[in-house]
């Protein structure tokens, strides 16, 4: 509840301030909020398989919606990353002067609660109101600030993502209205609904196409890659570090228990979808001149791995795919922002453009790299952990995807490591002089994740274990059910 | 029956004032006068029902729905001392017409007798086709009026041809009677009352503009004085969507599923075809038409499930509706108050550089239209899809696609506040002189806000 409140609050203050004092303020909301997160993280019972801090109060009475918010492991993590992912954004937007500063950052702090408030909701129809209200700041937020082209961009990124809202809405009520006695739209009535497996697989499509719009999965990803690529470096970074968590929560939690009596077979035809976008993506990230064009194909293979790994339903795939979840969020904001960097300095994302940049930056070359090695999931760094369960977890659904999704650990290796020869070594262009030291924000932005992405990477249990009761659970309520 | 005849004599008060100089204090008397009729209003549906001699009923159904409709006729007046400005003189006709229709809303929603209901779509209509041609000396406010008249006396030929063979079915206008008739001889019921009810369905389609009876509406919407078209798209829409749901709430018995086949066949294509033609438009008030036509295609959804629930679910859409219309127009007025440059898209090229206030207001009012949570245009929606969805799910299905296909359009005028540059040559600057204006936005502004987040204080 507070988690919501804060960030709204924060939004509506910081339109009353001008530039500077809006950056104090968005930055210091953004704490408080991360420090909250950390106080209920301290006071949550990883050991109990239930919902905590649960709460409820009702809205509209009539519509079955009650405001019912509640945290177990999954959501938890979920959260930590939200909030965290939160402070590095607004950190990062420290040397940015946009026009309009305040706006933007009343933006970013209106999105983050609507994400908290995704990731608490325990009711469907409340779950679909915050999904919607975080789609908003999004929209703005690329089509003010964005780049060339954006107008036609973020109206084909908002129709696209709309669609997907209202076949999720659709398949909501379809579910609301099986539910047992006085129908309800509480998550606990609505994962006890009577469907016949007909009418579950119905739900479980609609479900997974407005989920996988949002992730975005193969076919569904068009809108990705120009979106991300247009999009102010901020934008881009709550749409990929944040924003396609959704997408992955909302398979665990609400997809998969709902539409608990559809055939398993469905999930093989989404997973074939999932693999095949892995190495499509990555085949493309090859081939792409533009730093940020780059980082966002490889986001479409990563995340293509985490949902084939999800979806095998099983309790690696899970526990891979949340951990993943949480490290591919923190590791795509550095490569985003990294991509901002040399953007800012050097007013060019060509990769032909530029070169020899080690030279001129040790420190950001450093940083760049323990980045990028977390990204191919090196061991040591967080990568390995989760892309490791998540493969085990593919190998162990099917032979052949397994080997399949394996190939993308060499071709993420070769896209990556291509990008950084190219940038950071290779011929020296004119304008490497430029990238001259890095500001204190970007140094504590930077240095914030490369401390996540080695502790995350050397400690993983620390995420795991704050979800694993909630997986176990999850499989729990799903056993006998599912005729996988 | 005391509102209606507060608004009865205010009409004739206003049409007098107008003669003797009064031009100026109008404006306020009118919004006092509405005022008053809206407490009275409320003060009388404390003593329960009223029945005037089986003619007109008075019940919480009908107090819902006269409420919607002087509200927001309340809101259109509060604009009227700036909104007339093309012809000042006239100031007082205006108003008093206006007060006239709403005593044909009146009779139009508390009918228990056909000739009150054909009377009351007469006295809504009549002032009307005056009103939409007040602007005399533009040719399309006068091709509007035109055209509005032939078409709605076309309708009340089908309406009272309706009524006639019903009548020679069941010798009564009487609804009560109407309806025992049709519970006890259903079975033996000539095919002449089939006939009946249909012409009579056509007649009140024409009226709010559904598929296929809405093409005067678009070009009635875009001639007509932007005061005008939001009291048209508003009043005029909940009067005759609440005569319709009361005609079929009473003769529910009668209609078979045949009929109700036809509202269903009849919402899809309004939906469909509104939304994929208003996509097309260039001018913003006529694609406001075709919105608002759409919209009535989303309600029709709703009357095809009576139960108890129906009546608060289109009165609860008809108040998001009408708040988020009366504020987008109260917004083109503050743009283009003389009515001369045209309404384009461009008009709104950067407004959000230009003028915030009303940039956000109509934001947010084009968004609650959308049915973007947490909006109550959103609440209204889904109401309606939860009602139909268990037994129409094609049409929920539709519904839902003409909904996606309806953010291109209102998101259009979004991204050109936002988005676009300002437009050296259409610069249609905010006067902001108009206080009114801006006092009548933030009203809209504030209501859709507080409805969207506890929806519940309407208490429907």
């Amino acid at each position: 509840m507070v988690l919501i409140i804060i960030p709204f609050i924060a939004s509506l203050l910081a339109l009353f301030f001008k530039d500077k004092l809006a950056k104090v303020l968005a930055l210091t909301a953004s704490v408080v909020q991360l420090i909250t997160n950390f106080v209920l993280l301290s006071g949550f019972d990883l050991k109990a398989n239930a919902f905590q801090y649960f709460s409820s109060y009702t809205w509209f009475n009539s519509l079955g919606l009650n405001f019912t918010s509640g945290i177990d492991g999954i959501a938890m993590v979920m959260l930590l990353l939200t909030n965290l992912a939160s402070v590095l954004i607004i950190l990062s937007s420290w040397d940015n002067n946009y026009a309009s500063m305040t706006k933007f950052l009343s933006l970013v702090l209106l999105m983050q609660g609507a994400l908290n408030g995704v990731f608490l909701s325990m009711n469907g129809l409340m779950f679909y109101i915050f999904w919607e209200l975080a789609l908003l700041p999004i929209y703005f937020i690329v089509g003010i600030w964005g780049g060339e082209n954006r107008i036609k961009i973020t109206f084909k990124f908002f129709i696209y993502t709309f669609l997907g809202s209202l076949l999720m809405l659709l398949a909501l009520i379809f579910v609301y209205l099986h539910t047992p006695g006085d129908h309800s739209f509480e998550w606990d009535q609505m994962i006890i609904a009577q469907m016949t497996g007909w009418e579950s697989t119905l739900v479980l499509w609609a479900f997974f196409i407005a989920f996988a719009i949002k992730m975005p999965i193969f076919p569904f990803h068009t809108w990705q890659a120009d979106t991300y690529s247009v999009a102010p470096a901020q934008g881009t970074m709550l749409l990929s570090g944040i924003m396609l968590k959704m997408g992955i929560f909302g398979m665990i939690r609400w997809m998969y228990p709902m539409a608990k009596n559809a055939c398993g077979c469905n999930y093989n035809i989404f997973i074939i979808l999932a693999v095949i976008g892995i190495i499509y993506a990555a085949i493309i990230a090859i081939k792409q001149n533009d730093i940020k064009r780059v980082i966002a194909w490889s986001s479409v293979s990563h995340v293509g791995l985490i949902a084939a790994g999800i979806m095998t339903w099983n309790k690696e795939g899970l526990q891979g795919g949340i951990l993943q979840s949480f490290n591919h969020g923190i590791n795509v904001i550095g490569l985003f922002f990294i991509a901002e960097i040399i953007e800012r300095r050097l007013k060019t994302r060509e990769l032909t453009q530029m070169g020899g940049l080690a030279k001129y930056s040790r420190g950001f070359s450093f940083l760049f790299m323990v980045i990028m090695l977390g990204s191919v999931a090196v061991p040591f760094t967080n990568g390995f952990t989760g892309e490791f369960l998540l493969l085990n977890a593919t190998f162990n659904y099917h032979v052949i995807l397994g080997v399949v999704s394996g190939l993308t650990i060499i071709f993420c290796a070769v896209y990556m490591l291509r990008v950084y020869q190219l940038a950071m070594f290779g011929p020296e262009k004119d304008n490497g002089i430029r990238i001259g030291k890095l500001s204190w924000s970007e140094f504590v932005t930077l240095g914030l994740i490369v401390v996540l992405v080695l502790a995350i990477g050397i400690f993983p249990n620390w995420i795991l274990n704050i979800s694993e009761t909630s997986v176990d659970g999850l499989l729990n309520i799903m056993k006998g059910g599912k005729t996988l | 029956m005391k509102t209606l005849v507060l608004l009865f004599i205010s009409g004739i008060f206003s049409l007098f004032g107008g003669i003797f100089g009064l031009k100026k204090i109008l404006p306020l008397f009118a919004t006092v006068a509405l005022a008053t009729a809206l407490g009275y209003l409320f003060y009388d549906s404390n003593y329960g029902l009223e029945n005037l001699q089986n003619m007109l009923i008075f019940d919480n159904y009908s107090t819902t729905f006269i409420a919607i409709a002087i509200g927001s006729t309340l809101l259109i007046t509060l604009m009227s001392a700036k909104g007339y400005s093309y012809n000042p003189e006239s100031i007082g006709d205006i108003i008093g017409l206006m007060f006239f229709v709403l005593c044909g809303v009146v009779c139009m929603v508390s009918f228990n007798n056909m000739v009150m209901l054909f009377l009351g779509i007469e006295i809504v209509s009549i002032p009307l086709y005056v009103m939409v041609g007040s602007n005399r000396n533009n040719l399309r406010s006068n091709e509007a009026a035109l055209k509005y008249f032939i078409m709605g006396a076309f309708a009340t030929g089908f309406l009272l041809f309706g009524m006639a063979l019903i009548y020679g079915a069941t010798r009564s206008f009487d609804l009560d009677v109407i309806r025992s008739f049709s519970a006890t001889a259903l079975q033996t019921s000539p095919t002449y009352v089939s006939i009946g009810l249909l012409f009579i369905t056509v007649a009140f389609a024409f009226k709010i503009a559904a598929a296929p009876f809405h093409y005067w509406s678009p070009d009635v919407y875009q001639g007509s004085p932007t005061l005008v078209t939001a009291f048209m798209a508003t009043v005029v829409k909940t009067a005759g969507l609440g005569a319709f749901l009361k005609f079929i709430i009473y003769l529910s018995p009668m209609l078979g599923s045949d009929w109700y086949l036809i509202i269903a066949i009849m919402s899809a294509a309004t939906m469909l075809f509104a939304n994929i033609v208003a996509v097309m438009q260039d001018d913003f008030k006529r694609m406001m038409a075709y919105s608002s036509i759409s919209h009535v295609g989303y309600v029709l959804m709703a009357l095809l499930t009576v139960n108890k629930e129906t009546q608060s679910i289109v009165a609860f859409y008809l108040i998001a509706y009408s708040l988020a219309t009366i504020g987008i127009f109260a917004c083109v007025l503050l743009l283009n108050p003389d009515h001369n440059k045209g309404n384009g898209f461009a008009m709104f090229n950067g407004l959000g550089k230009r003028s915030p206030i009303i940039a956000v207001i109509l934001t947010i009012c084009l968004l609650s239209l959308s049915g973007i949570p947490p909006l109550p245009g959103f609440f209204a929606k889904f109401s309606i899809f939860k009602q139909a969805i268990s037994d129409h799910l094609w049409l929920v299905l539709v519904a839902i696609c003409s909904s996606a296909i309806s953010i291109y359009y209102y998101f259009r005028a979004i991204t050109a506040m936002f988005f676009n540059k300002p437009d050296e040559t259409i610069i249609a600057q905010p006067t902001d002189k108009n206080i009114a204006g801006y006092v009548v936005i933030s009203i809209t502004f504030v209501a859709l806000l507080l409805i969207g987040v506890f929806p519940q204080i309407i208490g429907l």
